[in-house]
């Protein structure tokens, strides 16, 4: 078998001994262990150790007189982790042994031990039992969720750039998250909506500004790129991004390098792009609303995050897990019924996780008891054609087809702009945007009647 | 409150650390357990361990709240 590192925990509680040394084998690491500092000074004289985890206070001796023994043998290079329950020691440690030593104050946690030992996250880590979370983050047992499993592995041991497609709500922000975290890379993930930026200053945001680069800029700033340096960025809505500014996004994802506004010193780009769109490949072709160059750049490895009524098994799992967030917050023991089962189950969430989570959201905020959750006794269908007041017919401009859709989602949903734009799939400063545009339209129609009434 | 005092109280709460400490390990050894399908008898083991050192916990708050009552 291999280990992932060579470990030795020294303390005299057998307890915690046993449990934390089952504990780091489970996470795939050979381990040994000590109850006195005379048999922990003779393991690393036969040993060769990564880590040790060590007690201050043991039987024979101190911990202190372990991290001299090992000064002695030179063997500064292994890592050291004193668990104490003193918090005071921070301050006094670094000068006893060098850069390799640290400490957890107890008590210790699981993701204490991985951090300090850099461990690889499992693909399935689970906070809850009842709720795996894959990479940290997504939820789905179903064989649509599994797939993208597989690719999120596969292309996280790559720098391939990523395109996620897939519909407003399925929560492709999270995919790229996992994405990241699983690819281990060391720099940070920063998240971008391309439809949320001024359109003015998206060149400053994306490759940052130099100091009086522009009316306002007081002073330098770093981009996204720079931001986003060793780690992954992802530009999500990249469809929205101006098609002016598209090969200029081409030529940084090309050359590798780019200079921010107003300057001209060349900076190195050495993060993985992951950018997202609600549109599918060929609406994307067939809307022109990214060059065909720049589409083949960041689709190298396209992954398609499946709509939540593809992947159905997922919907009363993903409701339980909503309902069991809401009662740890609230306090509450609401609960799915068989009824409501039913009425999850059989609807088709055009809005899909996000759409799921409003509706328990409001569903457990109308409970009457804190035990019942209380949806609508039919979920409503904004997005589907036999809706009364909303159908299509041909002859119709889209235009006039996206004004109606956002006309009735804001009726729908009482004028609330930012729940519309998100149940829409657009930023609330698109939506925003598209209101300001009917707002001209009607005026500007609105004062053509008024000349000719006054004529 | 004397020195000898305040040692005494700051050596009780480091001590409280210790079941804690125990109580956090074996849970996290449970979870980890649980998500790899082990058998349930290794958890009731593990959740045994937990229920005594929440006894020891109660007990070593009970020693502090008496040297407390003490030093002051």
């Amino acid at each position: 078998m291999k280990y992932s590192k060579r470990v030795l925990v020294v303390d005299d509680d057998i307890n915690f001994l046993s449990a934390i040394s089952e504990l780091l084998e489970l996470l795939d690491c050979k381990v040994l262990s000590a109850t006195t500092l005379a048999t922990a000074k003779r393991i690393i004289a036969e040993t060769e150790l990564d880590h040790v985890f060590l007690d201050l206070i043991l039987p024979d001796g101190s911990g202190l007189q372990f991290l001299s023994s090992l000064a002695d043998r030179g063997l500064t290079n292994v890592s050291i982790t004193i668990i104490t329950g003193d918090s005071s020691i921070r301050n006094n440690i670094k000068s006893l042994y060098g850069p390799n030593l640290g400490y957890l104050i107890k008590p210790i946690t699981i993701d204490n031990l991985k951090s300090v030992l850099h461990l690889e996250k499992n693909k399935r880590e689970s906070n809850d039992y009842k709720f795996p979370k894959y990479f940290g983050t997504l939820i789905g047992e179903s064989p649509a969720m599994h797939n993208l499993y597989q690719s999120i592995e596969k292309v996280a041991k790559t720098q391939a750039n990523v395109l996620l497609l897939g519909e407003s709500g399925v929560g492709k922000e999270l995919v790229a998250s996992a994405i990241h975290s699983e690819s281990n890379n060391p720099g940070s993930f920063i998240a971008a909506n391309c439809g949320a930026f001024n359109r003015e200053l998206i060149g400053s945001e994306i490759f940052g500004h130099e100091k009086g680069a522009f009316t306002g800029a007081e002073k330098s700033k770093p981009g996204l790129f720079e931001q986003a340096s060793g780690g992954t960025l992802l530009l999500d809505e990249i469809t929205e991004m101006p098609i002016e500014l598209q090969p200029t996004l081409l030529r940084v994802l090309e050359a590798k390098n780019f200079v921010r506004v107003g300057g001209t010193t060349q900076h190195q780009t050495s993060c993985r792009i992951i950018s997202a769109t609600n549109h599918d490949e060929e609406s994307i072709v067939q809307n022109h609303v990214m060059r065909h160059d720049l589409f083949f750049r960041l689709a190298v490895f396209p992954i398609v995050v499946p709509p939540l009524r593809e992947r159905a098994d997922d919907i009363v799992l993903l409701a339980e897990y909503f309902l069991n967030e809401y009662n740890k917050e609230s306090g509450t023991r609401i609960s799915l019924d068989e009824e409501s089962r039913e009425i999850i189950s059989s609807y088709d969430w055009p809005g899909n996780v996000r759409e799921l989570r409003h509706v328990l959201h409001r569903g457990c905020i109308m409970s009457p008891d804190g035990e019942t959750l209380e949806l609508p006794k039919q979920l409503d269908k904004p997005f589907t054609t036999h809706n009364k007041k909303f159908s299509l017919e041909a002859g119709q401009s889209i235009e006039d087809v996206e004004r109606n859709l956002i006309e009735i989602t804001l009726k729908k949903f009482n004028g609330d702009k930012k729940l519309s734009a998100e149940v829409l799939g657009v930023s609330l400063k698109t939506l925003y945007t598209r209101l300001k545009s009917y707002d001209r339209v009607h005026t500007s129609s609105h004062n053509e009647r008024n000349r000719v009434i006054n004529e | 409150m004397s020195d000898q005092g305040l040692a005494e109280l700051k050596r009780l709460l480091h001590e409280v650390r210790d079941p804690l400490n125990n109580i956090s390990i074996h849970a996290e050894l449970g979870k980890l357990k649980l998500d790899r399908g082990n058998d349930l008898s290794e958890i009731y083991q593990l959740i045994d361990i937990i229920i005594n050192e929440c006894v020891l916990c109660s007990n070593r708050i009970d020693e502090l709240e008496t040297a407390f009552k003490h030093n002051i």
